[in-house]
């Protein structure tokens, strides 16, 4: 912690420790003013009615009354470290008669309580002694002494700063006259003393909030990057698309056909399966009866069934077959036969029966108009699923 | 530096930083927007690739499968049907003409004669039946008075054909 102690002119003494800062201010008696009739407290109100505009005034209010000590240097004002200026006074406890505190190797604040039997409150005279020429702890030695003699017993507080020398010399001079030497650092003003100035240190609030602002910088930055290369990505893509829309070749010789789709809806799609397969099954149906004169195949005659198939689990029996849908396509062929080889209908029916049981694709036999070894058979063969 | 400089220059700072942050928020807000239009834009533009390609090739199978109705000569018919160098028998019989959207599809009803090994026959029906442009409705055959195993084959079927334009 920084010590300061200064007037209303300059800074006497600096001990720059770092860190946050106090500061002893010590009054002019013909500058201290007294306001008791001010309704509002506020360091403009105080500043305005002191006249110091531009400076920050040093006051107090004590019940209703304000006492104006001087004005803050501009130089202690402008300091970024955090700073609370006290007067000497507050620094020791209120049965205190005198103090003495020997600030470096070269000043002596010393302050001296008397009763104002006018304003009936006890009022505190302070100075700042340079002790340049003579030593300090001569000029407190002496001065306590002086006192001893002429008030007798008295509470006298004693702290020295910043000078080890002089602590140790007071605490040999003053052990005799039962004062006891302290060092300034445990002197602190009493929770109720309140500064006659404050400020804060803001540099970590004004840090965090930069960092934030950056932070809120860099998250627009980073939003716009993913838009502005999404953007750049889509519109790449567009471009492609156009690029492919360009290149697509459509027919110039249909130019007037716009709905191509309906137009092929009315050409009829040809059966799927090979002619020749029907055909040359039909011819194979043919050759056990006789000799085939003439085969004709109508596709007309192809015709789509819904079958049911039983489903059968060898592996388990308890488990009833399923049945199953399919569809099953059906296609008639007529033959023309000649030089039929059995005359009777139930050697017929028998050749029949063995042809469906050897080609389990044709479905059905049906002969349907035969005179002499002439024979007309219609065949139905199941030609795909 | 000074309290209030410190104080000056941080709250420029950071004025400068949010101003900076919104600055650039608003132009990427506006981005965000115009990726939104460009995506609508490539959905449709999607949607018209999609349907040009459908038209395209539905041009292309309707082209393939009809013949050009204005310049529909047997040779035009026979070459449609990759026949024109064979000798078989080929009868063009009726034509009908059906008005469809904005097209209008002729249907001529056609028929081949050939007389050919049954091995022959059968490739030759099968080679009709592929190209998709012959639609096949009664097949006869029957035997030869010729050689071998010579059949006489009678495809009966139809084709389609379209007013087209003259290839350019």
């Amino acid at each position: 912690m920084s010590l300061i102690v200064f007037n209303r002119n300059r800074i006497l003494y600096e001990s720059l420790d770092g860190g946050d800062g106090v500061a002893i201010f010590m009054p002019s008696k013909d500058l201290v003013r007294t306001y008791t009739d001010m309704d509002n407290f506020s360091n403009n109100l105080v500043a305005e009615r002191y006249g110091v505009h531009d400076q920050k005034p040093l006051w107090e209010e004590t019940d209703g009354r304000v006492k104006v000590y001087g004005s803050l240097l501009q130089e202690l004002e402008e300091r970024r470290n955090a700073l609370r200026v006290h007067l000497p006074e507050h620094f020791v406890s209120a049965d205190t008669d005198s103090f003495y505190f020997i600030i470096g190797k070269r000043w002596v604040v010393h302050g001296v309580q008397s009763f104002n039997d006018d304003a009936n409150i006890a009022e505190w005279g302070v100075s700042a002694l340079d002790a340049s020429q003579k030593s300090p702890v001569k000029l407190v030695v002496s001065s306590i002494s002086e006192r001893m003699l002429e008030a007798g017993e008295e509470s006298i507080c004693v702290a020295v700063h910043d000078n080890v020398g002089a602590f140790e010399e007071l605490k040999r001079e003053l052990s005799p006259l039962g004062v006891k030497v302290i060092p300034f650092s445990v002197l602190k003003p009493e929770k109720n003393v309140k500064p006659l100035y404050r400020h804060r240190d803001f540099s970590v609030l004004m840090m965090t909030f930069g960092l934030f602002a950056f932070l809120v910088l860099s998250a627009s930055v980073a939003y716009w990057a993913f838009n502005y290369l999404n953007l750049e990505k889509i519109t790449e893509k567009v471009e492609s698309e156009r690029r492919q829309i360009r290149e697509i070749q459509v027919n110039e010789q249909l130019g007037s056909i716009i709905r191509p789709q309906l137009m092929l809806a009315h050409i009829r799609k040809p059966f799927r399966n090979q002619p020749s397969a029907i055909i040359n099954a039909a011819a194979d149906v043919a050759t056990g009866f006789g000799t085939l004169r003439k085969l004709t195949f109508d596709t007309s005659s192809l015709q789509t069934r819904v079958l049911r198939r039983e489903e059968q689990r060898s592996d388990d029996v308890l488990v009833p077959a399923g049945t199953t849908r399919f569809e099953v396509k059906f296609a008639k062929v007529q033959l023309e036969i000649d030089n039929a080889q059995n005359d009777l209908l139930v050697d017929q029916e028998s050749l029949a029966k063995s042809l469906l049981k050897r080609a389990p694709w044709v479905r059905e036999v049906e002969s349907y108009e035969s005179g002499g070894n002439r024979m007309l058979l219609e065949v139905e063969l199941q030609v795909g699923e | 530096m000074s309290r209030t400089g410190f104080r000056n220059l941080w709250l420029v700072v950071i004025g400068l930083m949010l101003s900076s942050a919104w600055f650039v928020f608003q132009k990427a807000e506006r981005e965000y927007a115009q990726t939104e239009r460009q995506n609508a834009r490539l959905e449709q533009l999607k949607r018209e690739r999609r349907d040009a390609e459908k038209l395209s090739a539905s041009l292309a199978e309707l082209d393939s499968l009809t013949i050009n109705e204005n310049e529909a000569t047997r040779l035009e018919i026979l070459r449609h049907l990759g026949l024109e160098t064979q000798s078989y028998g080929f009868d063009i019989q009726s034509r009908s003409a059906k008005v469809i959207g904005d097209g209008t599809l002729y249907t001529r009803r056609v028929s081949l004669k050939s007389e050919v090994s049954y091995a022959e026959s059968l490739k030759l029906l099968d080679t009709l039946h592929s190209t998709k442009k012959f639609l096949l409705e009664r097949v006869t055959m029957r035997e030869s008075n010729g050689y071998g195993d010579q059949v006489v084959m009678e495809i009966d079927g139809i084709i389609h054909g379209l007013e087209k334009y003259a290839k350019r």
